[in-house]
């Protein structure tokens, strides 16, 4: 198998408020959708853990509010 | 490292206009929880996301203890411990002034080295320091989040875990940092104001609208407003931004706490409209600084009214902070920043490179190469990026330290590094040094497939590959080829790069001393010396200056040692490095020269000095250790002996210890062992080193074949202890070693004894005073004991021989031991000439030499040359002394 493929971590993150899809390439190019209630999800794959660690530390710094992750690390550290 | 450090990041920045108090959290702060008994308050931790207002609270902090806060603002760059220990102790300072002196003047000796890292002895030093200030003080430090170096994550905890009463850290973060924060909460060391503590409340957003002018909202606005906001204050701020200018302030509300847009994603957008286009374009295009004064605006914006433009903003309190008090130099709210960054890629992404092009070519123009490459990079343009970093390498390493350095370079695919044959050199140099071998096969195929047609420049990429290759075999054990590498290294590598030049030169040195070639191992640590100073580097100079004395000390050469060691010790001293680690093994040192020349005390002091110097550095610790077990076994102190080999038995199986280090333990345990009488355990510890006792001792074996052939005579195998000794006398015939060599023929002279061969005795020994006494090497005869002491006085009157001789026995008259002095006396009575005793009865009684030369109908000449015989029998160099000992020794016939 192809390690960038390997590698890659299927993620899911929950968000409190609607953002923009054109938001989207800055969460590593997760693509977005609107719930109902108002808040938005982060959805797609992300490259490795660094990636991954990349995308929420700009959550952190954009102050955006989490409300759930779920990801899934099939591959190694790297 | 860090010439020039900027001012405006330890200076806190002016406080905004409009701004809230928050007395609340300010009293939490003061009140803080109670800390248990005996513990210190430590850390003020503001931890929230972005946008919450901690700079903002920590400033409030600052200003309540004006004058007694420091105050640090991190950004990226600041990931290296060099640079951030720098700034850390600079800000300090403009409270403290010229505390922790020493600390950065060792920081700044340890530049540039590729492996710096403060050691833990510094920080303790640093913190000693501390201990005395009595006022309280407060060290803040704004944005930690962006450290993400682990040295420094270590240090801080160390230094927080350690800190005086007096003194409290203040950080800011928008992640907890990965310190021990639940022993010191459990200890109530820690005030913690977290996020939801720094949300405004329904009260504090009305006081804040107040001062824009918004006091006509209703309450159901106002909580309309808590609702959405969340008393986050960056988005109450937008808020209050987009509705100052609105005639309908009710439907804007509405509009923005109906939608579920995010309220940031609004906020801006609404921000930004309300400017006219040239004001969002510049807006736009500056966010991609990171500070931000006239001249850069213009550059990147073309904008020739850009200080007009940032004076207005500021007024405006358009998320644009003043950092310096004294000029125009300003950074957006970060949080702002980000989203005015977001909306520049959504708007103009093209544009992008080109504003990061023309932010390089003004930093360069303006002499920061640093900023520059980040935003060659960022312009999509490696290339130029490493055409900046290519004109001045060293310059540049050492402006940026080794973490942004390397970092660029490990970024480059090396298909466009190699380009740059210098850089690539570079590139490996921190791979080898950092330790990773396994890229390193590869990294120099890809280094050797490099052409390059100018005779110089192949010239100096060949001399650094040579460099690299030197470390390459230092990690193979390779000594010949070491030799071998460093040697190209000088040869092309240009004179000037005196940096690459003191690395070879150590490596080569190390190597040579290994290989038993003393003379130009000795020339090698020479010239890395030289080199190391020419480059500024205190550290290794120091270690080069040790290494040279060491093997002046090996080759018996005292005063050269000696000197070497006062040199280095003067070196330390003028340059404020005295207390470092690195002077221990110096002082040490200075502690086996004293211990060889008998100055046992003296020995004894400089050693458990340099101990206690080197505590924090394992490896020279027990260098430092071994010196004391050979100390304390000249003094006779074979339990304390045997205690330190005990502990240094420790480290080696804890930390490890380099072969030499752990051969010498086992071999000074087996020397004791049997000092003490149990040969079978000295054997074992001896078969650790020798398989058997016929091989040809290598370099470094020496001492370990040298008690084995102690031990073979005491078990009555002369024979084999002769080979030995004759082997050993073989294997350094060809060396200068006078340790050694002098031991070698002591053992001879006892072995000599044991069979009553006392010809053969009196000429090895006669050797070994002749080998030892031009450099006053007394200890090793008297280490010998009894035997050895009794027979100096029979050593024939060759005058530069028994003249030593004679020395070593007025030593042992005047320091040795009772026991030892009791060896001398009949030996030396018996041979007193009757002459000599008529003489000596005459002095007694008062006489002066002319006098007796009258009584005795001698010429003054002779009384002269007899009383000068008898001071060297009796071991005295007065007068007085002499009458003194006479009478001890009961040779006085009182009349």
């Amino acid at each position: 198998m192809n390690s960038s493929v390997k590698n890659q971590v299927q993620l899911k993150i929950w968000i409190r408020g609607q953002i923009d899809p054109d938001w989207s390439e800055w969460f590593s190019g997760l693509r977005t959708q609107h719930s109902a209630e108002g808040n938005s999800l982060l959805f797609g794959l992300v490259q490795d853990q660094a990636a991954f660690f990349g995308c929420l530390n700009r959550i952190r710094d954009l102050g955006v509010s989490l409300i759930k992750i779920e990801a899934n690390f099939k591959g190694g550290l790297c | 490292m860090a010439g020039i450090l900027l001012k405006v990041k330890i200076t806190p920045p002016p406080q905004p206009v409009g701004l809230i108090k928050r007395t609340r959290l300010l009293e939490q702060i003061e009140k803080g929880p109670t800390p248990a008994r005996g513990y210190p308050r430590k850390l003020i931790l503001i931890s929230a996301p972005a946008g919450f207002g901690k700079t903002t609270l920590a400033l409030q902090w600052a200003a309540k203890w004006e004058g007694r806060t420091a105050w640090y603002s991190l950004d990226e760059r600041d990931n290296d411990p060099h640079l951030f220990w720098t700034y850390f102790i600079s800000a300090l300072q403009k409270v403290e002034p010229g505390r922790g002196n020493f600390a950065l003047e060792n920081i700044q000796a340890g530049a540039p080295s590729p492996e710096f890292s403060p050691e833990q002895s510094l920080l303790v030093s640093f913190l000693n320091e501390l201990l005395e200030i009595e006022e309280p003080l407060f060290i803040v430090l704004d944005d930690y989040h962006v450290i993400e170096e682990k040295t420094i994550q270590e240090n801080l905890s160390f230094f927080i875990e350690n800190l005086p009463p007096n003194i409290q850290l203040v950080v800011t973060s928008r992640a907890d940092p990965p310190w021990p924060l639940a022993r010191w909460r459990a200890r109530g060391q820690l005030t913690e104001i977290r996020g939801d503590r720094l949300r405004f409340s329904p009260y504090e957003i009305k006081e804040f609208l107040d001062l824009f002018g918004l006091d006509n909202l209703t309450d159901e606005d106002i909580r309309d407003l808590t609702r959405k906001t969340e008393g986050w204050v960056t988005s109450l701020q937008m808020a209050a931004h987009s509705l100052q200018n609105q005639k309908d302030v009710r439907s804007l509300i509405r509009n923005f706490t109906g939608s579920h847009r995010h309220i940031l994603n609004f906020l801006t957008e609404e921000v930004l409209s309300q400017q006219p286009p040239e004001i969002q374009d510049f807006l736009l295009q500056t966010s991609i600084l990171q500070t931000l004064d006239p001249s850069i605006c213009q550059g990147v914006t073309g904008r020739g009214d850009s200080q007009e433009i940032l004076i207005k903003l500021e007024n405006q309190n358009l998320f644009l902070t003043s950092i310096d008090p004294d000029g125009f130099r300003y950074r957006y709210h970060p949080l702002f920043a980000e989203l005015l960054n977001f909306q520049l890629a959504s708007r103009d992404e093209d544009l992008i490179p080109t504003l990061h092009q023309r932010a390089a070519q003004h930093l360069l123009a303006n002499k920061e190469p640093g900023q520059a490459i980040e935003h060659a990079l960022a312009s999509d343009n490696m290339e130029w990026a490493l055409e900046i970093i290519n004109q001045d390498p060293e310059f540049i390493w050492q402006q940026e330290g080794n973490r942004r350095f390397s970092g660029w370079l490990e970024k480059i695919p090396s298909d466009l590094l190699k380009k740059f044959p210098r850089l690539f050199a570079y590139k490996a140099l921190f791979f080898i040094i950092s330790g990773k071998l396994k890229d390193m096969n590869s990294l120099m195929k890809e280094a050797l497939e490099i052409q390059i047609a100018d005779e110089n420049e192949r010239r100096e990429f060949e001399g650094m590959l040579a460099l690299i290759s030197t470390y390459l075999s230092i990690f193979q054990n390779d000594t010949r080829a070491i030799v071998a590498r460093s040697r190209e290294v000088k040869e092309k590598l240009p004179p000037e790069k005196t940096l690459w030049h003191s690395f070879a030169a150590l490596a080569a040195g190390d190597a040579l001393a290994l290989e038993g070639d003393l003379n130009k191992a000795a020339d090698e640590f020479e010239r890395a010396i030289a080199l190391a100073k020419k480059s500024g580097q205190h550290f290794s100079t120091l270690l080069a200056g040790w290494k040279l004395g060491n093997i002046h000390w090996y080759r018996g050469r005292l005063r050269e040692a000696r000197q070497i060691c006062t040199e280095m010790l003067e070196f330390a001293e003028k340059n404020n490095l005295a207390a470092m680690p690195r002077t221990g093994p110096l002082l040490a040192l200075e502690g086996l020269i004293l211990r060889d020349q008998n100055e046992l005390e003296k020995a004894q002091e400089n050693v458990e000095k340099a101990l206690d110097i080197c505590k924090p550095e394992q490896q020279v610790f027990a260098w430092c250790q071994y010196c004391l077990v050979l100390v304390y076994f000249s003094s006779g102190e074979m339990k304390k002996a045997q205690e330190i080999l005990g502990k240094m038995g420790k480290i080696q199986r804890e930390d490890g210890l380099p072969a030499v280090l752990s051969q010498l333990i086992s071999t000074w345990r087996a020397r004791i062992y049997l000092e003490e009488g149990d040969s079978s355990l000295a054997r074992d510890y001896l078969s650790r080193i020798i398989s058997s006792p016929d091989d040809r001792p290598s370099f470094g074996q020496e001492p370990a074949y040298l008690v084995l052939a102690r031990l073979e005579m005491s078990e009555g195998n002369l024979q084999t202890a002769e080979r030995i000794l004759d082997n050993l006398e073989n294997a350094f015939s060809q060396i200068e070693a006078r340790g050694v060599q002098t031991e070698i023929l002591l053992l001879k002279t006892k072995l000599a004894c044991r069979k009553d061969d006392m010809n053969s005795a009196i000429s090895h020994l006669t050797a070994a005073l002749n080998l030892a006494g031009s450099e006053n090497l007394i200890q090793p005869f008297l280490d010998e004991g009894e035997e050895i002491i009794r027979l100096l006085s029979r050593v024939p009157a060759k005058r530069n021989v028994s003249r030593f001789a004679a020395r070593i026995l007025h030593r042992l008259g005047e320091k040795g031991s009772t026991e030892q002095q009791k060896l001398l006396i009949p030996s030396e009575v018996t041979r007193l000439s009757p002459r000599e005793m008529e003489i000596l009865q005459l002095l007694a009684r008062g006489l002066s030499n002319q006098k007796i030369a009258e009584k005795l109908f001698l010429s003054v000449g002779t009384v002269k040359w007899h009383i000068s015989n008898l001071y060297t029998k009796l071991l005295v160099e007065r007068r007085a002394e002499a009458i003194a000992r006479a009478r001890e020794l009961n040779l006085i016939k009182e009349e």
